[in-house]
């Protein structure tokens, strides 16, 4: 009996624990399909989260460094690791700087990222914020998954934008190739 | 360690129903809690004084004053944002600050927000403890990125309508699954319905914050197996058939919910799936969609009382969808018209059946088309106003709601007449309009400012076709006459007004400058207006930029030496004021660096002024206001190069002043502001350590020009006129 609850807490905690750096957000920003994404961003790689470190800026703000570990450049200068700093974050004193719909990533977390340029100030936005990070997972199938959070992002459409993706769970190789199809036009438009 | 898990466990859980037994609120994932202000009663927002760049009437202000006031109009409530009027907090720019709560177009990407592929039109930072108080929040626009209208220009977000919504989240509201909500998760350009609240927003605020006596329906949900549903989304109608609030289930299916007013409801369940899904909330909600929509019984509710429906039963899931997220919510219903209509979803066959929750509404299905439904909906000319819920039932019997998707209004009002249609910006004229659809606690907005039927200092409504105001004290120029109804829907009357200016010039610094041009000056006075042109001795002077309506920055084309000539500023509704401005052979002083640049506020020690230009005819003040050159202490000189003054500081008081090079003579100058910096003598520890200038803000044309881009400035300057000069000579005419 102890056993099925210590297995029933424990699942319980995972549960309850996985979202726990996840951040709920609220900022206004435009729909955007891969495809824009794709045109947009400066950066685009897979990887995984190797540490994350909440810091505060000269400017008093609080910002979060993260180390991933590329498994593969999508677009940009090939890299094994990479540091990453995006706005936000939980200081070791218990204050909390929430960005709405920044994504905030996990350690140990699996992701594709579509990043901007760096800013003056070193930060790196997501493309379209939080549309910009996929986490990787797999499906009840055992299928790869690219899952987008879309929390606290409140979406505008102008005209002539085509419509974003209704789902936040899809297919990580119709993704991948969706990505990597764009990217080469942007490549071929480039030269 | 085991023990210490399970501890864990049994507080998240006690969490997790505590948290889904509230409104939808922000909840801080690490460790569930609900975020919220610790002084609701008076939560301070500043309006940036800058506005945004796309307007220049002063309607920015006012569109991010009339969002306020959606919040401020929600009775039975502790939550106030008291709006900041202090010039000198208006002028900050630091939103970081915790002391501050700005309301700020970020038009350089100030922030790092807003990179060129962000895509994001406005964020609402969040600093909070950990226990959910919050300690600072400021909502930030992307106006570097993106085009902002407050008269609906197309492909331009709608100031009012973004920053209400956004104002919700600096309160602590998460997004909505109503539909038809303010705080609902998509918005387009075309829509300005989020202006307004919906009853859930208003809702959601009573029951953050609250303040009075409100009834509230429990119950529960279940699937037939007896297991609860989670995140189900509950909604509650009222007698018109008005959704009148929402809730989540939690982790054992129960709902309560709040704030509502005394009355009959009907109770529904959804799944919480589109066109809002579990993915616009945060991530702490657990939401479960494997049921169909249920129609849980009706409850009625006396004030502070609870209601309970009991356990109800889900119906089975079905794959019947009514509504997609890319449909623009709220559509607009209006009251005594037919609209057309158009919902995305999944099985909308033929022989299905649309229904509305106000069975006075007509809807009349065009075409079914499997995946959207075309319709119609002939609303009463005299209805309540709100979101109503559409209900869809397939031939099978399967069905599917809507929650406040449709949302009744008035027809736009219109105004047809403004009379007297020009008047004096001191204010004090009564001004009347004429029009239709004029209603209790609409706002008239004319120039800065608000008129508000019913409120002192407001518009009084004379009858459905005619307003009365006395006009406040307003911004120059020429204004739209807007009417806007509280559901924000809106008549105007394009340059139906005109505030006349008295333009007053005080002082002109310098007021002798350069033949050549490229002398910076500076005009204070009052009444300018943005657009105003200035004139030297009858030369439009392209260079203008008007700071603030009691002062203008130009830097002058140049002239014939001598003078004195007549200066003018010329107000775009067509009034003059004047002064004088002499223009002399003799180059102007520059001065690029002081150093050291800062010392005790005792002064005696030596800095060292570079520049161009020096000479022995030139006096040096320290803390010279920088607008009009006037006071400030005369520096000792001495030695003087043709690149460099040594002087002795004079004492001042311990602050960031200007220093100014003044030609005793002709009267030309040059003046660096906030270029040294004096440190109480107390907590001095600079010892003449040598510093820079670090400007606050980031810089514009002026501030680099006020520094060595000066030299650059005055190079390519005089390159130009040399050019043209040149040119000229040729008989050639520079194009």
């Amino acid at each position: 009996m102890r056993g099925i609850l210590f297995l029933l807490a424990v699942s319980l905690i995972v549960t309850v624990s996985q979202p726990l750096f996840e951040q709920p957000s609220a900022a206004t920003v435009l729909r955007m399909d891969l495809e824009q994404q794709a045109d947009l961003a400066d950066l685009v790689f897979e990887g995984t989260v190797a540490s994350a470190r909440p810091l505060r800026a000269a400017d008093g703000t609080i910002r979060t460094e993260y180390e991933l570990l590329i498994d593969r450049t999508l677009w940009g200068e090939p890299r094994a690791r990479r540091t990453v700093t995006l706005p936000g974050g939980a200081l070791p004193s218990g204050l909390v700087t929430l960005i709405p719909g920044m994504p905030v990533l996990s350690v140990g977390e699996d992701c594709l990222l579509l990043l901007g340029p760096e800013t003056t100030t070193g930060l790196r936005i997501p493309v379209g914020l939080g549309q910009g990070r996929l986490r990787l997972g797999r499906g009840f199938d055992g299928r790869r998954t690219l899952a987008q959070d879309r929390a606290g992002l409140s979406f505008v459409s102008r005209t002539g934008l085509r419509d974003a993706e209704g789902g936040s769970i899809q297919d990580y190789s119709e993704v991948i190739s969706r990505l990597q199809a764009r990217l080469n036009v942007r490549r071929g438009e480039q030269r | 360690m085991v023990r210490g898990k399970q501890v864990y466990t049994v507080v998240s859980l006690l969490l997790v129903v505590a948290l889904a037994a509230a409104h939808v609120r922000i909840v801080y994932d690490g460790n569930g809690q609900a975020i919220y202000w610790n002084n609701p009663s008076s939560v301070s927002v500043v309006i940036q004084s800058a506005g945004s760049d796309n307007i220049n009437d002063g309607s920015d202000e006012v569109a991010l004053r009339n969002a306020i006031d959606a919040w401020n109009d929600v009775s039975s409530t502790t939550a106030t944002l008291v709006e900041v009027q202090s010039a000198a907090q208006k002028a900050r720019t630091d939103w970081q600050a915790d002391d501050i709560h700005l309301m700020m177009f970020d038009e350089s990407n100030q922030s790092g927000y807003f990179g060129p592929s962000s895509g994001t039109v406005a964020v609402t930072p969040l600093t909070f403890y950990i226990t959910g108080a919050i300690i600072d929040a400021d909502v930030l626009f992307n106006g570097g990125g993106y085009q902002f209208t407050t008269t609906g220009q197309s492909g331009r977000f709608d100031i009012q309508d973004v920053a209400t919504h956004e104002l919700g989240h600096l309160l602590g509201l998460d997004h909505s699954g109503v539909a038809g909500a303010t705080m609902f998760p998509y918005v387009d350009p075309a829509v300005i319905l989020h202006r307004s609240l919906s009853a859930d927003d208003v809702g959601g605020l009573r029951h953050m914050y609250p303040a009075g006596s409100f009834g509230r329906i429990g119950g529960s949900l279940f699937r037939s197996d007896g297991t609860p549903v989670i995140g189900a989304q509950i909604s509650v109608r009222d007698s018109a058939g008005r959704t009148a609030g929402a809730i989540l289930t939690n982790s054992a299916g129960a709902f309560t919910v709040q704030a509502l007013e005394p009355g009959t409801y009907s109770v529904l369940a959804v799944p919480m799936d589109q066109p809002v899904s579990a993915a616009n909330l945060s991530n702490w909600y657990t939401i479960q969609t494997n049921f169909g929509a249920t129609l849980m019984g009706q409850a009625v509710v006396t004030g502070g009382g609870t209601s309970s429906i009991g356990g109800q039963t889900a119906l089975p899931n079905t794959s019947l969808s009514l509504g997609r997220s890319f449909d623009d919510f709220p559509q607009r219903v209006t009251m005594g018209q037919t609209t057309t209509h158009l919902l995305r979803g999944a099985g909308l066959v033929p022989g299905s059946t649309l229904v509305a929750s106000d069975p006075s509404m007509v809807i009349t299905p065009t075409g079914w088309n499997g995946s959207s439904v075309q319709f119609q909906v002939t609303c009463p000319a005299s209805v309540s106003l709100g979101h109503f819920d559409l209900s869809v039932t397939d031939p099978l019997g399967n069905l599917e709601i809507l929650v406040g998707g449709l949302e009744v209004t008035p027809p736009n009002p219109t105004v047809t007449t403004v009379s007297p249609s020009a008047a004096i910006g001191a204010g004090g004229a009564v001004i009347s309009l004429s029009g239709t659809g004029f209603r209790p606690g609409c706002r008239v907005i004319l120039g800065d400012q608000i008129y508000e039927e019913g409120q002192p200092g407001g518009a009084i409504l004379v009858s459905s076709t005619s307003l009365r105001l006395v006009l406040a004290p307003t911004i120059g120029g020429l204004h739209d006459v807007v009417v806007m109804d509280r559901s924000g829907v809106e008549g105007r009357k394009v340059n139906g007004f005109t505030v006349q200016a008295n333009p007053v010039i005080a002082s002109v610094f310098p007021a002798v400058g350069q033949s050549f041009g490229g002398t910076l000056v500076r005009i204070t006075g009052s009444d300018f207006q943005v657009g105003s042109s200035v004139h030297i001795d009858g030369a439009f002077q392209s260079l203008v930029s008007v700071i603030s309506p009691s002062e203008i920055e130009v830097v002058t084309t140049g002239g014939v030496p001598g003078g004195p000539y007549i200066l003018t500023v010329q107000v775009p509704s067509g009034e003059v004021a004047s002064s004088a401005f002499q223009y002399e052979s003799k180059p102007d002083p520059v001065l690029t660096e002081v150093s050291p640049a800062s010392g005790t506020d005792k002064g005696g020690n030596t800095v060292t002024l570079s520049g161009l230009q020096l000479h022995s005819d030139l006096e040096v003040v320290f803390g010279a206001n920088p607008s009009t050159g006037q006071g400030g202490s005369l520096a000792q000189v001495l030695t003087v190069t043709e690149s460099q003054i040594e002087v002795s500081v004079p004492a001042w008081s311990a602050s960031s002043a200007s220093v100014l090079l003044r030609d005793s003579l002709t009267g030309q100058a040059f003046m660096l502001t906030g270029a040294y910096t004096y440190i109480a003598s107390s907590q001095s520890h600079v010892g003449g350590a040598c510093g820079s200038v670090i400007p606050t803000v980031p810089p514009g044309w002026r501030d680099r020009l006020s520094a060595g881009g000066w030299l650059l400035f005055l190079l390519v300057f005089g390159l130009g006129r040399a050019r043209r000069g040149s040119l000229a000579a040729l008989g050639v005419r520079a194009s």
